[in-house]
């Protein structure tokens, strides 16, 4: 017997018992919570985001501080994951550079999301020559490389946090731009799009008013997606040495010592316990997206 | 009825004059201008105050468009549509966005799908709030109170408001978007394929509700349908579209009973009449519809047409008014007039 | 095997739906037998389970449902197929589909793959049914199969592709391709409804033909009464899971013994009765899947529904020779029948 037939009987016994549909009468919330992997996903991401925010909660140390007598420390009962070179706490840093870098993936998804939503739901209601010069726009920007543009910027201005959301921002909004317009174009065709049309009301209204609550499920889910990237993104560029100033704990900055390859070798309480809090944090994220999309896409059975 | 139907053509409501819409095909880098879909092409037509007029015709003879050019949703490419009686008639196409605006609490439409013409993010009230602010109420409660009655008019009990559209069968939601519409007080209404989604025990709910509304709040309405039955059922007078043109114009009895256009007798013909002593002769039509972008030159209809004669391949037939009973009878066809004169 | 002119013979078929973690009864005893010859139209408004009965037969039912009881005999080459006991993927039913049983469906446009031509698309249905044997062979099946469907240039057709179509020839199309193996049985799931009044004529022309021709039984799907009174030798109405009534098309069209064949009937505009003419509405709308009537499922919308008719189902009664009637209080009974 299939697993699919199991479930079918599970079903009709529970109808035939009477009880009919119990637990959660919304689909979106029910399909979530049947998701257990985003389940998961929701516990670690919170787990980890409640402890970077009330980080002083959970450590004594500074990120900070340096304490040039306990160097190189492996974990011990007063520093649980060791020190770094100029002794300081490797977990009071992670707690507090997870602040710096769940700051900046999120922060700058928000303000990507908000540039190309806003662009996208005006383009993509309206059309026309603004849409296309958009269009244009963020086809240049997605295949400019990015490293590239932080090089320069970081040459012009110096490194700052600041620079590193601009940049982010500023490539990350196009595919939002794009996933807008997307959502824009097909709800577009609606007749309640037509009738709003008919009653002689303004186009910002019909496009941000009227179209934009029934696109903000796939908008969400790529918020969270986003995020997730540039929490990444921002690791990598700091591990290279060109992202967030050194001395701010960032996840990335921590990592950036591995590329001795002493510490590498032989000190691997740096690296280890903040490349598996970034993975992990990630991958949580990843897979609330994954389970929000699934939820809101209408096209997937059960 | 009969009184006010005689001297109806006193009482024009809308006058449309040459309308074309056309749609260019955009070609190549530079999008130029290849050619156009002639989707309404050269349409006169007159709506009569107080009558319920009835379109028909096939899949993509412009049935739609013409009703939404009027209504000025689709930008028509020349023409005229003059609203109003008389001295009072103005062109629509002549007006800027703010008259237009004005003039869009004046006319209104029905959808056909009744599962996309309701907003499913919003509840019914604030979907159907949104004109009534349009249209300057400002008090909630008196906006409430207008859509309580609003939707009581429909025969849907006035709780519904709170409720989403999905929670509503496909009879109900038609409704509320029939109540949308009435919401501004409009005089004129095109009922785009209104009752062609609906199961057919809902569709005749729907029609008696809109015949029943027409007479309470003196409506005019545009009937769009391909569903002949529904519209002699219906209409007082019926339009025939053929591929952007406007082939026979009548009076419904009048329609029916001395069908003149070889292309309207070949769609009676074709209708499956759920009547089974009426089973009855077809009269074939090869081929498919032509399409818009490059129609057969001379009448439209001719190359699938019985009785195509030489002069319809080269030269299109212009409407012919038959006078009968006082009744005007339009058709466009070279071999009706031939016979008749 | 009683009688020798029925293809399929469906008894007493349940089928449920378990989407969204429901469980929708969509068939509650459906039974029928399609004959040779024969078309038989099952009509009913959306929701009523007509569609479904069709996929049931063809072996085509969506993933979360089951035929739960019931059987479907299909009697093919002297053998006695129960399909409802075939796997829906497996090795048998895939060769009973197209060289047995065929089905065209509602939207042509979608029912053939956009990335391929017509002809090729024949061919593969040819091949597959061993129809034809070499590739060259099956090309020349396939431009006669266009032909027999009155598409004109059928040699240039063959190697066009469906979006150069138009909706009305891609149904002959699919007609042709549903025919190329001379089936018993072909189910029509709504075939014209998307398509224009006089293509729509075109196309019974055509299925009327292929019945007269090949001794094929049909079964078409419809929710169009003109269409029953058109085509149908015999007709079934559906109403939320059930036949309520079935018999002679002339017998349901003129003499309706259901209630709800009655309003049906009542409730729609036929062409040339005038503007005068009266509709009848039915009260009230199809009742939600998930929380039907107790008895008759039309109990809540009929106006001679009683208390009998909310406790229970009432059974298949024949109230006449070949005239089968679902209903307490059938309206022929006055009659002395």
């Amino acid at each position: 017997m299939s697993s699919l037939d199991r479930k079918m009987d599970r079903i009709l016994k529970r109808e035939e018992s009477g009880k009919g549909r119990r637990g959660i009468k919304n689909r979106t919330l029910r399909k979530i919570f049947a998701n257990k992997l985003s389940i998961a996903g929701f516990v670690i991401f919170a787990g980890i985001l409640f402890m970077c925010v009330c980080a002083p909660l959970f450590t004594q140390y500074s990120s900070t501080k340096v304490d040039l007598r306990s160097i190189l420390q492996a974990p011990s009962a007063s520093h649980i994951f060791g020190t770094d070179k100029i002794g300081r706490d490797i977990w009071a840093r992670i707690l507090y550079g997870g602040r710096v870098s769940i700051g900046v993936g999120f922060g700058s998804a928000l303000i990507a999301t908000v540039i190309g939503v806003s662009l996208g739901t005006i383009c993509g209601y309206k059309g026309g020559w603004l849409d296309g010069v958009v269009m244009k726009l963020s086809e240049v920007l997605m295949a400019f490389p990015q490293m590239i543009l932080v090089l320069i910027l970081v040459t012009v201005t110096g490194q700052s946090l600041w620079n590193l959301i601009l940049i982010f921002s500023v490539t990350g909004w196009p595919s939002m731009y794009r996933m807008a317009r997307s959502q824009m174009l097909s709800i577009r065709e609606e007749e309640y799009v037509q009738a709003l049309k008919a009653f002689g009301i303004g186009s910002m209204r019909i496009a941000f008013v009227h179209m934009l609550p029934n696109a903000i499920g796939p908008i969400f889910v790529n918020v969270t997606l986003s995020t997730a990237m540039f929490i990444l993104q921002e690791a990598s560029l700091s591990f290279l040495g060109l992202g967030v100033p050194l001395e701010v704990a960032t996840w990335g900055n921590i990592l950036n010592v591995a590329q001795d390859l002493t510490i590498l070798k032989d000190a691997p309480w740096i690296w280890l316990p903040t490349g598996i809090v970034v993975t992990l944090f990630v991958v949580s994220i990843n897979f609330i997206g994954d389970g929000l999309r699934d939820a809101t896409d209408p096209s997937q059975i059960g | 009825m009969a009184e006010n139907r005689k001297n109806a053509a006193n009482d024009t409501l809308i006058r449309v004059r040459g309308l074309k819409t056309w749609y260019p095909i955009k070609k190549g880098l530079f999008k130029r201008t290849a050619g156009y879909v002639k989707a309404v092409d050269n349409v006169d037509l007159d709506v009569y105050k107080g009558e319920i007029l009835g379109v028909v015709g096939e899949s993509g003879c412009g049935k739609t468009t013409l009703g939404k050019s009027i209504l000025q949703l689709i930008q028509p490419y020349e023409g005229q549509v003059i609203y109003g009686a008389g001295e009072e008639g103005r062109d629509l196409m002549q007006m800027n966005k703010q008259e237009l605006n004005q003039m869009r609490s004046r006319m209104q439409i029905v959808f056909q799908d009744p599962y996309s013409s309701l907003n499913p993010a919003f509840t019914i009230f604030k979907s159907m709030q949104e004109p009534l602010i349009r249209f300057g109420m400002k008090s909630k409660r008196e906006r409430k109170e207008k859509i309580a009655g609003l939707l009581q008019a429909v025969n849907l009990p006035a709780e519904y408001m709170e409720r989403y559209p999905n929670e509503f069968s496909g009879g109900q939601r038609q409704r509320i978007g029939i109540a949308r519409a009435l919401s501004v007080s409009p005089e004129f209404i095109v009922c785009d394929e209104a009752v062609s989604a609906l199961d057919v025990s809902i569709q005749a709910q729907v029609l008696k509700l809109l015949k029943e509304l027409k007479e309470r709040y003196h409506l005019t309405y545009m009937f769009i349908t391909h569903d002949l039955s529904v519209v002699e059922y219906i209409s007082d007078r019926i339009v025939v579209m053929y591929l952007g043109h406007i082939v026979e114009v009548a009076d419904t009895e009048e329609l029916f009973a001395n069908t003149l256009h070889p292309y309207t007798k070949a769609l009676l013909s074709a209708i499956p009449i759920a009547d089974i002593n009426k089973r009855r002769k077809r009269i074939p039509l090869q081929g498919d519809v032509p399409s818009p972008v490059n129609p057969p030159a001379g009448c439209p209809f001719h190359p699938r047409c019985p009785e195509c004669r030489e002069e319809c391949r080269k030269e299109a037939p212009k409407p012919a008014t038959l006078v009968k009973d006082g009744r005007a009878h339009i058709v466009c066809c070279h071999q009706v007039q031939a016979e008749i004169s | 095997m009683e009688n020798k002119d029925v293809v399929v013979s469906v008894k007493d078929l349940h089928v449920n739906f378990y989407n969204n973690n429901r469980c929708n009864r969509v068939l509650r005893g459906v039974s029928f037998d399609l004959k040779k010859r024969d078309i038989m139209c099952i009509v009913g408004e959306s929701g009523c389970g007509k569609s479904v009965t069709a996929n049931s037969i063809m072996g085509l039912l969506p993933e979360l449902s089951r035929i739960e009881s019931g059987s479907i005999d299909f009697y093919y080459q002297g053998r006695d197929i129960r399909i409802d006991r075939l796997k829906r993927k497996g090795k048998e039913m895939r060769e009973l589909r197209g060289s047995g049983m065929a089905m065209i469906f509602q939207d042509p446009m979608t029912a053939l793959n956009p990335v391929f031509t017509v002809g090729y698309q024949i061919n593969e249905a040819l091949m597959y049914h061993n129809q034809a044997k070499t590739k060259k062979e099956a090309d020349q099946m396939a431009v006669q199969l266009l032909k027999d469907m009155g598409i004109p240039l059928p040699q240039q057709r063959v190697k066009e592709y469906p979006h150069q179509f138009s909706g009305g020839m891609c149904q002959r199309a699919m007609i042709a391709m549903a025919m190329s193996c001379r089936p018993k049985v072909l189910v029509a799931d709504e075939p014209t409804t998307a398509l224009d009044v006089t293509i729509q004529a075109q196309i019974f022309e055509l299925m009327l033909e292929l019945k007269n021709n090949n001794d094929t039984a049909i079964l078409l799907i419809t929710h169009d009464m003109g269409v029953v009174a058109e085509l149908a030798d015999r007709v079934a109405v559906m109403y939320m899971g059930n036949i309520v009534e079935s018999g002679e098309a002339r017998a349901i069209l003129t003499r309706p013994a259901h209630p709800y064949t009655k309003a049906l009937l009542d409730s729609i505009p036929v062409l040339g009765r005038g503007k005068g003419q009266k509709l009848e509405p039915i009260k009230g709308s199809t009742p939600d899947p998930y929380n039907r009537p107790k008895g008759c499922q039309f109990a809540p919308r009929c106006p001679y529904a009683t208390k009998e008719c909310e406790t229970a189902m009432p059974g298949e009664q024949t109230i006449e020779e070949g005239h089968m009637c679902r209903c307490f209080h059938n309206l022929l009974k006055g009659e002395g029948i």
